[in-house]
């Protein structure tokens, strides 16, 4: 009889780490998955390669895990064998090892990486990357459990800091079929823009379900929260993190939404700046990683709120577009200072912790109003001056009115309207419009202006036919606007471009013009309306 | 409780599987070769040594003192009637090492001496205290305080908890006792919430237990006093600070007093009864003998005394030749090196599982055990620091704080035993207290 001795207690929960980190394993895979498919859509060379860099990855973190263990693991059946010399060395040496590396999860560091990287990414530099991240993100610190950087993340800033212009974001067509290209992506795009979501074309089902190029895993946002919300559920991850790291970015957003003139449009505008750039990515897989998290719950939450101060302030005051991954880093590195902040009973001094919480989301919101302010004004001004319009109005005869509006800089003119207006004064209406001349430089303004007939530009050259079946909103303005087959009130014309004294807050009213690049024909031709019905007297 | 803090419990998985072991089944009355030896020890519950009333050779009977313990004054009684043949050095379950036993063969005559006189209706809270001293009522629940100590001078009390929660798995005495002395049990805590002036008394258990409930509403209408409240099944409920927290929503820096509150264990309240009112002394205990490592699993009745082993025996013995054998619940009980061991007045059960080897992984970081702790520390960072040896670092983890309850050990993915980091850095910090008073000694002595 034998009575064993271990400590207490003698029950144990039954989930282990690797039943956890499993549970983990499928949720990436799961993106991944959505991922390959969404690419094989594009093309079966993008969907390989999708596949490939996940592989490629992975795999490469376990070889280096492999390498890295070996020695220690051949020493350990060397001794196994020295105590019963029945054993195989070999044999006990991959016994070693596979417990080491099942138990080591390299490859989930293997998935989160490769599903950061975006498709164009060349194997040479995921391998490249991947060596990084797992050696020096996480074995040279001691392994599994004493890392302090998130070793995904290491790789992947590795990657955008030694390997920047050859990640390719996007494919795009050509005559060759799809090629992948180092152009814009969302956040790019958005960046450029000051990120207002204003003048651009950004569709928010799009965005959220992820029909549209960026790294690998990052777009599927609709996706990426079901799993969250599961993994959160099976306590895989702790709720708390992302909830308060996206609850952060989503209110300061909203903020500076309101400070940039969106009104209730900044829940939307809000909604868009969350679900661009990794964030929900970010939110859910990596941030989450609990090896680099403060242990107590005080902690954790503090560090998620640190993470959307940093990121807030790189997104829209650094140059850094994916601003998610350095905010992960820098709040890694803080983990073990907040993890020694936190002395004491953790049911005590409540006030005091959420005080600290509350000061960092104070602080993200007004950067929040301040980034509202300053983002929009600069817009404006970038838009204004792009935006100068001047016309020469002539009286025709009796309440018929021509005048020549041109818009542009600096000798350039981007669009060109000439026209006849006729006016009703006492009714207040427009009558007839009739276009005599139009364009400068072929875009789609000139056909917006005909209602889509062919013509010839200035040059003579075929203007290539406007699409007139797939415009129907383009079509609906023109019809409403200048075919005119009833009078239309001046208020409309004046409502329109009122609105116009910023082109941003015009265009976004009127955004489905955009849609066939004529903002600024559109926008001439209300400009030199209102101007002719200022000059006649009809503005009151 | 707020997301930011410890919730302080946690459900366990396959507690209610544990206790349908034995929850269901008849108490057994153990056989009479089981109990042929009786063996009391020469200290008392908590290991203290005793001022020895009897010698070898002596006559006992049911109620003689064996001694009488020197810290609070409180008599140990035989358990049985026969003749003391022996001494013999057993291992004592508390004390964690051999001690010296007394053998007494049973003659299962159950001739008694009466120990105690039955109090009247009338007597003072002083009596009433001083016959509860004399009866030598110890705290059933498990950690054997002497119950008198609680009740004497006492004031500024408004409530009386008596707690049959019963949170670790496998033990059903409560239980079982709950409904077998109703009455006992209903008396019992009329008599303490009068003693103590509480303005109520509230017996406490777990929410499932409908049966105890339906049995004490039968006849609680008789005990204005006394109330019934339910607690969630959860670990670990029974613990002192918990349940007022949960009872009350009070909290307190040392002592259940503090908030007003005095907890005693139902068992006890029951031996409190017998005590005051029939003058009877507490002879025998229900154990709960339970867990895959034992044939048959069953509460039995068995004299104060009893050898582990015989009672093991009794029940078809051990399925596996590697088991742990545990004094107590599987949370908070350490593993028993032998079966020698016998049955103290605070035991309520015998948990016998077959080993599980146990590999533990680095730690994950989760904070599952910092999330769980019902004392609100976190050992995760215990762990770290004591690792390190920063003993200053320890301490201002409010160490000390720990109960030992075992759920953060319990709740580690990693399979970690935390709770045993934890212990060795409360050993660390009585070790620095006591380096520093040598020092101070040293230096006073110097002057």
């Amino acid at each position: 009889m034998k009575f064993s001795m271990s400590p207490a207690p003698f029950l144990r929960r039954k989930r282990t780490t690797l039943a956890i980190m499993l549970e983990l394993t499928i949720a990436l895979a799961l993106v991944w998955l959505a991922s390959i498919i969404y690419y094989f859509t594009i093309g079966t060379n993008h969907g390989l390669q999708a596949i490939l860099i996940g592989i490629v990855s992975t795999a490469t973190m376990m070889v280096v895990e492999f390498l890295f263990y070996l020695p220690k693991c051949i020493k350990d059946g060397k001794e196994a064998v020295s105590k019963n010399s029945e054993l195989n060395c070999f044999k006990e040496t991959m016994n070693a090892m596979g417990y080491k590396l099942s138990h080591s999860f390299g490859w989930v560091s293997g998935l989160i990486l490769a599903l950061l990287l975006p498709v164009g990414t060349p194997l040479y530099v995921v391998l490249v990357s991947a060596v990084i991240a797992i050696l020096v993100g996480k074995l040279l610190f001691g392994g599994f459990g004493y890392n302090i950087f998130n070793p995904a993340i290491v790789g992947r800033i590795f990657a955008q800091l030694c390997f920047g212009t050859s990640l390719a974001y996007g494919v795009e067509e050509s005559a060759s079929g799809f090629t992948a290209f180092t152009g814009a992506t969302v956040t790019s795009q958005l960046s450029n823009n000051n990120w207002m979501t204003t003048g651009l074309d950004i569709d928010l089902w799009k965005l959220l379900l992820g029909n549209y190029q960026g790294t690998l895993g990052e777009t599927f946002t609709l996706l990426i929260l079901v799993i969250g919300v599961v993994l959160a559920i099976r306590k895989v991850i702790d709720w708390k993190v992302p909830v308060f790291y996206v609850g952060t970015l989503y209110l300061a957003s909203l903020i500076s939404g309101f400070c940039g003139g969106y009104g209730l449009g900044s829940f939307e505008y809000a909604l868009i700046q969350i679900s661009v750039g990794g964030i929900m990515f970010g939110a859910v897989f990596c941030l989450t990683d609990p090896v680099t998290n403060p242990t107590s719950p005080s902690g954790k939450v503090i560090f998620a709120v640190g993470a959307a101060l940093f990121t807030f302030v790189i997104r829209y005051f650094a140059s850094a577009p994916e601003g998610v991954a350095y905010s992960i880093l820098l709040m890694n590195m803080l983990t073990p200072l907040i993890d020694r902040c936190i002395k004491g009973f953790t049911t005590k001094k409540l006030l005091p912790k959420w005080g600290v919480i509350g000061g960092i989301m104070l602080a993200s919101m007004v950067l929040g109003v301040s980034s509202g302010f300053v983002n929009h004004e600069a817009y404006d001004v970038e838009y204004r001056k792009q935006n100068e319009f001047s016309s020469v109005i002539k009286k025709v005869e009796d309440n018929v009115y021509h005048i020549e509006v041109q818009q542009g800089e600096k000798g350039q003119i981007w669009s060109k309207v000439e026209m006849n207006v006729t006016l009703d004064l006492t009714n207040r209406t427009v009558t007839k419009i009739e276009i005599i001349s139009y364009g400068a430089n072929g875009g789609f303004g000139d056909a917006l202006l005909t209602g889509g007939e062919i013509k010839f530009n200035t040059d003579g050259d075929e203007y290539t036919s406007f699409p007139k079946e797939k415009e129907p909103i383009a079509m609906a303005f023109y019809d409403k606007y200048i075919k005119l087959e009833s009078p239309l009130a001046f208020d409309e014309y004046l409502n329109l471009y009122s609105k116009g004294n910023s082109l941003s807050a015009w265009s976004s009213e009127a955004k489905n013009v955009i849609r066939v690049g004529a903002t600024y024909t559109a926008m001439g031709f209300i400009y030199g309306v209102c101007e002719v019905i200022n000059y006649a007297g009809g503005a009151q | 409780m707020s997301i930011i803090s410890s919730r302080g419990y946690l459900h366990l998985k396959g507690i209610k599987e544990s206790k349908h072991l034995t929850s269901d089944k008849e108490v057994l009355e153990i056989s009479h070769e089981a109990i042929a030896k009786i063996y009391i020890p020469e200290v008392g519950p908590n290991a203290v040594p005793l001022t020895l009333n009897v010698k070898v050779g002596d006559e006992v009977k049911v109620g003689t003192v064996i001694g009488i313990r020197t810290d609070f004054n409180i008599p140990v009684y035989c358990s049985v009637s026969g003749k003391i043949i022996a001494e013999e050095m057993l291992f004592h379950a508390v004390a964690g090492r051999p001690v010296k036993h007394f053998v007494i063969e049973n003659d299962f005559k159950d001739e008694k001496v009466k120990a105690l006189e039955p109090l009247g209706e009338d007597a003072s809270a002083e009596e009433i205290v001083e016959q509860i001293r004399k009866a030598g009522i110890v705290g059933l629940g498990g950690a054997g305080f002497p119950t008198y100590i609680k009740y004497r001078g006492v004031k500024d009390i408004d409530t009386v908890i008596l707690n049959g929660v019963e949170c670790e798995p496998f033990l059903t005495t409560d239980y079982k006792e709950m409904q077998e002395k109703r009455e006992l049990l209903l008396k019992g805590a009329t008599i303490l919430g009068r003693i103590s002036n509480a303005k109520e008394v509230i017996i406490a258990f777990k929410a499932d237990k409908v049966d105890v409930m339906a049995k004490l509403n039968e006849i609680i209408a008789d005990y204005p006093l006394v109330k019934i409240k339910t607690v969630k099944d959860a670990y670990p409920m029974g613990w002192e600070r918990t349940l007022i927290k949960e009872l009350t929503s009070r909290e307190y820096d040392r002592l259940p007093s503090e908030a007003h509150v005095i907890v005693n264990n139902v068992q006890t309240t029951i031996e409190v009864a017998r005590a005051v009112l029939y003058g009877e002394i507490m002879t025998h205990k229900v154990v709960t003998v339970s867990g895959d490592g034992v044939s048959k699993q069953s509460n039995v009745r068995v004299p104060i005394g009893t050898k582990v082993s015989s009672i093991v025996e009794f029940l078809g013995g051990y399925t596996d030749e590697n088991v742990a054998l545990l004094l107590g619940g599987p949370m908070t009980s350490k593993g028993q090196m032998n079966d020698g061991v016998v049955i103290l007045p605070n035991c309520n059960g015998i948990t016998i599982l077959k080993h599980r080897a146990i590999k533990s992984l680095p730690c994950l970081r989760c904070g599952a055990c910092v999330e769980h702790c019902p004392a609100g520390i976190q050992p995760v960072e215990i762990k770290i620091a004591v690792e390190s040896k920063n003993v200053d670092r320890i301490a201002s983890l409010n160490a000390m704080s720990c109960v030992e309850c075992g759920l953060c050990s319990y709740i580690c993915p990693s399979k970690i035993d935390v709770t045993e980091f934890v212990k060795k850095g409360k050993l660390q910090l009585r070790l620095q207290e006591q380096k520093k008073l040598a020092q101070q000694k040293a230096a006073e002595a110097k002057k």
